[in-house]
């Protein structure tokens, strides 16, 4: 009868996810109660939680006693060392000092006497224990009891966590990734307290037997998408399994394209809402970045300090960035193009001013635009390389120093100089470093097309550029996607970001099995 | 992974581009050679009959929806028959393709490019329109998906900007003694917009639902109203007789907008780059369904479809620089125009009609 009940519940839930794609919810938890059978419930508990490879169990015997009892956590999260000295311990050695002092063993005297642990509480139901195995805490039933505790043995605020130098955020949390893969999943698992959240586990590398782990949401991510992951992973052979990044190119359609087809994150917030996109992740020990796919170009123009401002703000930022993406490819190729080919199409007192800045400098325009070109690669490299405080002053000593010098010894004009700081720091708006590096790759051939075709070599690149970009497919989506193909509902979040309240769904270019981020109180309301 | 499918906009910006394409520069010319101040009204007209007609296309595709025309073809009339009626849509596209490449050279030397020769000009964009076929529909249909809003944009901005220089009384008298050409024109007008034959070609690879038809009039719809605006502007600026002795009347309209104070005071370069993707566009359609008319043709795999993409190319580069004069070319241009009407009022409309019996037939068999 209660199996009938169990199982008629169980269907109504199933019907309630599938409409309404709740599933990362534990609230449909709340029927299932405890049983007596420590086994029963530590199975039961595991398979809720999707059995990933952290969940961790240990059954014992309560010290000098026939008690069976097993305790179960997120080994992520929690503090194995306080889980040792302060719950396993007192049961399976101290226990007996208890035994001898006549005291009943029961549910009662192991809560009041034998856990030395600060918070520890009664929880009959598989939501409340799943909800805090997540949030770090270990569960503990006994045989008999159809009731466990839950014991408080979190550690997160002790653990260190690296803050973002790469992905820098203004508003937006300051952790990052760190390199050791335990810390990283309890990075994740803090941020998602979803029972679907799946971590499976590879050994990458013949020598090095790296561990990584593939992230996803079960319920949420496309299992195509998934699948095809695995079997790239599995067949990924490495000698030695280093990075996050190696992993990625390894896996990817295309690795020798200039964008990036995988996204290297060093932010927990971003790979968690990404992962509530319906993308997939993978983290790599040693590694203090993760990897993440599919990937698109309007993803990688998308930044966390985008959901930190107003819809307002941030779609104007954004656009920016796209601006910026334009004119950090063609900016010297377009300057090129109107003073060699099309002067006319500025107004007389500015190609005036032009000719006369440019009067005694031996170049060509393209030579010069070359030549500045190649001191702004280098100076950027030098800086990168060096201590941060001396990069600094390879900055000033080349932006300043150098730039102006070479102005004043005639062998480059203002004007370029102008239209090469610009196109240096259109490119530091891109948000995505590796997107960076490949619009800086691209000036030079646009560039060349300027010098020989003008703007037509500029439109014929571009329409070359676009074809390449437009047959990309990453994990099967589409590079551009969601600007093309087009989907309208997935506009209001790539070159503007719609307010919050709009933005209930998912991006629908992702496949996600779920679509809904959020239903409205009255669908909640059919749905009970 | 799910099969991949153009998504039900991508029809409308296909079919646009489709429609869009070296005429945009020369519509108001030949629209005003037959029907003078009153062309857009037969353009109106031309654009209702497109619309009509462009229905009957779809309907086409839409009763064999997993093949494309040359498919459709060899379906209904047989292997030799059927490749005896892709013949001449291989000749026309051929030709029509070759010499809006010749038109678009001769336009891109007068306004950006003066001491360039034509061979590198025509070449370069086959190029990247061969590389785009080579990369398959959907690479395409995200290009346009690009393309389109920025052309159609750009060709609003060029309709707005010279709002300062229109003169209503060009438009007058209205339908005064005229009627007779404004009837005539109606085909001319018609001829403008038969590119939406393209359907028949991407019909197969789209996702089919109920909103897939409304996109395809949509895409029907937006070049005719560009088109009708264009020519409406050009008159109320330039007058009837003045088009007349222009070569390229939207790149001239283009020429007479000045932005004083501005970063860029003359638009007409600006709006000839934009003009190359529009070129773009329609080259790499028109270049799509020849590569697939002589797949078909030849009953070749797929597999050859590259060899098959540049052999076109190498044609085509022939044909846009076989005629020496461009006034010759201008008009030999027109003549192929002309035959697409024939396409368009006659064989479309026929081979719908057998397709309509011959699927009648399958259903009672």
């Amino acid at each position: 009868m209660v199996k009938l009940l169990k199982r008629r519940l169980e269907k109504k839930d199933r019907k309630k996810d599938k409409k309404f794609g709740i599933k990362g919810d534990t609230d449909h938890l709340k029927p299932f109660r405890l049983s007596e059978i420590v086994e029963d419930n530590i199975t039961r508990l595991k398979n809720s939680m999707n059995n990933t490879f952290d969940i961790k169990s240990r059954e014992f015997q309560i010290g000098g006693t026939k008690y069976q009892a097993a305790i179960l956590y997120i080994a992520d999260l929690v503090n194995e060392e306080m889980i040792m000295s302060h719950l396993l311990k007192p049961l399976i050695l101290q226990s007996t000092a208890v035994i001898d002092s006549d005291t009943e063993v029961n549910f009662q005297s192991v809560k009041d006497s034998m856990l030395s642990i600060g918070s520890v509480q009664e929880a009959e139901t598989f939501d409340e224990i799943v909800l805090a195995v997540m949030s770090g805490d270990t569960f503990l039933c006994i045989q008999g009891y159809a009731k466990g505790l839950i014991v408080n043995t979190r550690e997160l605020n002790g653990k260190p966590f690296a803050v973002p130098t790469v992905e820098p955020s203004v508003k937006g949390p300051q952790e990052a990734f760190v390199e050791t893969l335990k810390i990283n999943l309890g990075l994740i698992r803090k941020r998602i307290r979803d029972p679907n959240l799946m971590l499976e586990e590879y050994k990458i590398g013949r020598r090095s037997k790296s561990e990584s782990v593939l992230v996803y949401i079960k319920g949420i991510a496309d299992p195509d998408i998934v699948e095809d992951l695995r079997k790239r992973l599995s067949s990924v052979d490495l000698d030695m399994g280093q990075s996050a990044f190696q992993i990625g190119t390894l896996v990817t359609d295309r690795p020798d394209s200039i964008f990036p087809q995988v996204q290297i994150t060093e932010r927990p917030d971003k790979l968690v809402v990404s992962l509530s996109e319906g993308r997939v992740a993978v983290l790599t020990d040693g590694s203090p970045n993760a990897i993440l796919v599919p990937v698109t170009l309007p993803i990688l123009m998308q930044s966390p300090d985008d959901y930190c401002e107003s819809w307002l703000v941030s779609s104007l930022i954004r656009i920016s960035r796209y601006v910026g993406l334009f004119l950090s490819s063609l900016f010297p190729a377009i300057y090129i193009a109107i003073t060699s080919y099309n002067p006319g199409m500025l107004p007389t007192r500015l190609v005036l001013s032009i000719a006369s800045t440019r009067t005694g400098v031996p170049f060509s325009a393209f030579i010069e635009a070359l030549l500045m070109e190649a001191v702004l690669e280098l100076l950027q490299e030098a800086s990168i390389r060096l201590p941060k405080a001396v990069g600094q002053t390879v900055s000033i000593v080349g932006g300043l120093v150098i730039g102006q010098s070479a102005v004043q010894a005639g062998i480059v004009s203002p004007i370029m100089v102008i239209v090469i700081s610009v196109t240096a720091v259109t490119s530091f708006a891109i948000p995505d470093y590796s997107l960076g590096l490949a619009s800086r790759i691209l000036r030079v051939p646009f560039m060349i097309l300027a010098t020989t075709l003008g703007s037509f070599g500029i439109a014929i690149g571009m329409l070359l550029l676009l074809t390449y970009l437009s047959s990309l497919k990453n994990f099967g989506i589409r590079y551009l996607s969601p600007i093309t193909p087009y989907r309208f509902q997935d506009w209001k979040d790539t070159v503007i970001r719609a307010p919050f309240k709009d933005l209930k769904k998912r991006p629908e270019f992702l496949n996600p099995e779920d679509t809904e981020r959020s239903h409205s109180r009255k669908k909640e309301k059919e749905i009970s | 992974m799910k099969e991949e499918r153009l998504m039900p906009p991508q029809v409308m910006t296909l079919t646009a581009c489709g429609i869009l394409g070296i005429d945009i520069l020369i519509v108001q010319r030949d629209m005003v050679g037959v029907a003078g101040q009153d062309a857009w009204i037969s353009l109106i007209l031309g654009g209702m009959t497109a619309m009509i007609l462009g229905s009957v296309c779809y309907y086409l595709a839409h009763l064999y929806p997993e093949m494309d025309l040359p498919q459709i073809l060899l379906h209904i009339f047989g292997d030799f028959f059927g490749r005896i009626i892709l013949l001449p849509f291989i000749v026309y596209d051929v030709l029509y393709l070759g010499m809006s490449l010749r038109i678009f050279a001769q336009a891109l030397k007068m306004f950006l490019l003066s001491a360039t020769p034509m061979l590198p000009i025509v070449v370069l964009i086959l190029l990247a329109a061969g590389y785009a076929v080579c990369k398959g529909v959907f690479a395409i249909g995200g290009i346009m998906d690009i393309i389109f809003p920025l052309c159609a944009v750009t060709i609003l901005g060029i309709l707005l900007m010279p709002m300062n220089q229109i003169h209503l009384s060009n438009l007058k008298p209205i339908l005064y003694k005229n009627t007779g050409n404004v009837v005539k024109g109606i085909l001319t007008g018609y001829q403008q917009f038969t590119g939406y034959g393209t359907i028949a070609y991407f019909y197969c690879y789209t996702q089919k639902t109920k909103g897939t038809f409304k996109w395809y009039l949509a895409g029907l719809g937006i070049p005719i109203f560009l088109y009708i605006a264009l020519t409406l502007i050009t008159i109320m600026v330039f007058g009837p007789t003045d088009i007349g002795y222009l070569t390229y009347p939207t790149l001239t309209l283009a020429k007479s907008i000045e932005i004083p104070g501005t970063f860029l005071e003359r638009a007409e370069s600006f709006a000839a780059i934009l003009w190359i993707n529009i070129v773009f566009v329609s080259v790499a359609l028109l270049l799509f369904r020849t590569k697939r008319n002589f797949l078909e043709l030849l009953h070749m795999k797929t597999k050859h479809q590259n060899y098959v993409i540049w052999g076109i190319a190498l044609l085509l580069i022939g044909i846009a620089l076989f005629i020496r004069s461009g006034t010759e070319a201008i008009s030999f241009f027109s003549k192929i125009k002309k035959s697409s009407r024939i396409f368009g009022l006659l064989i479309f409309p026929f081979i719908t009609a057998m397709g309509y019996i011959k699927k009648r037939r399958e259903t009672r068999a």
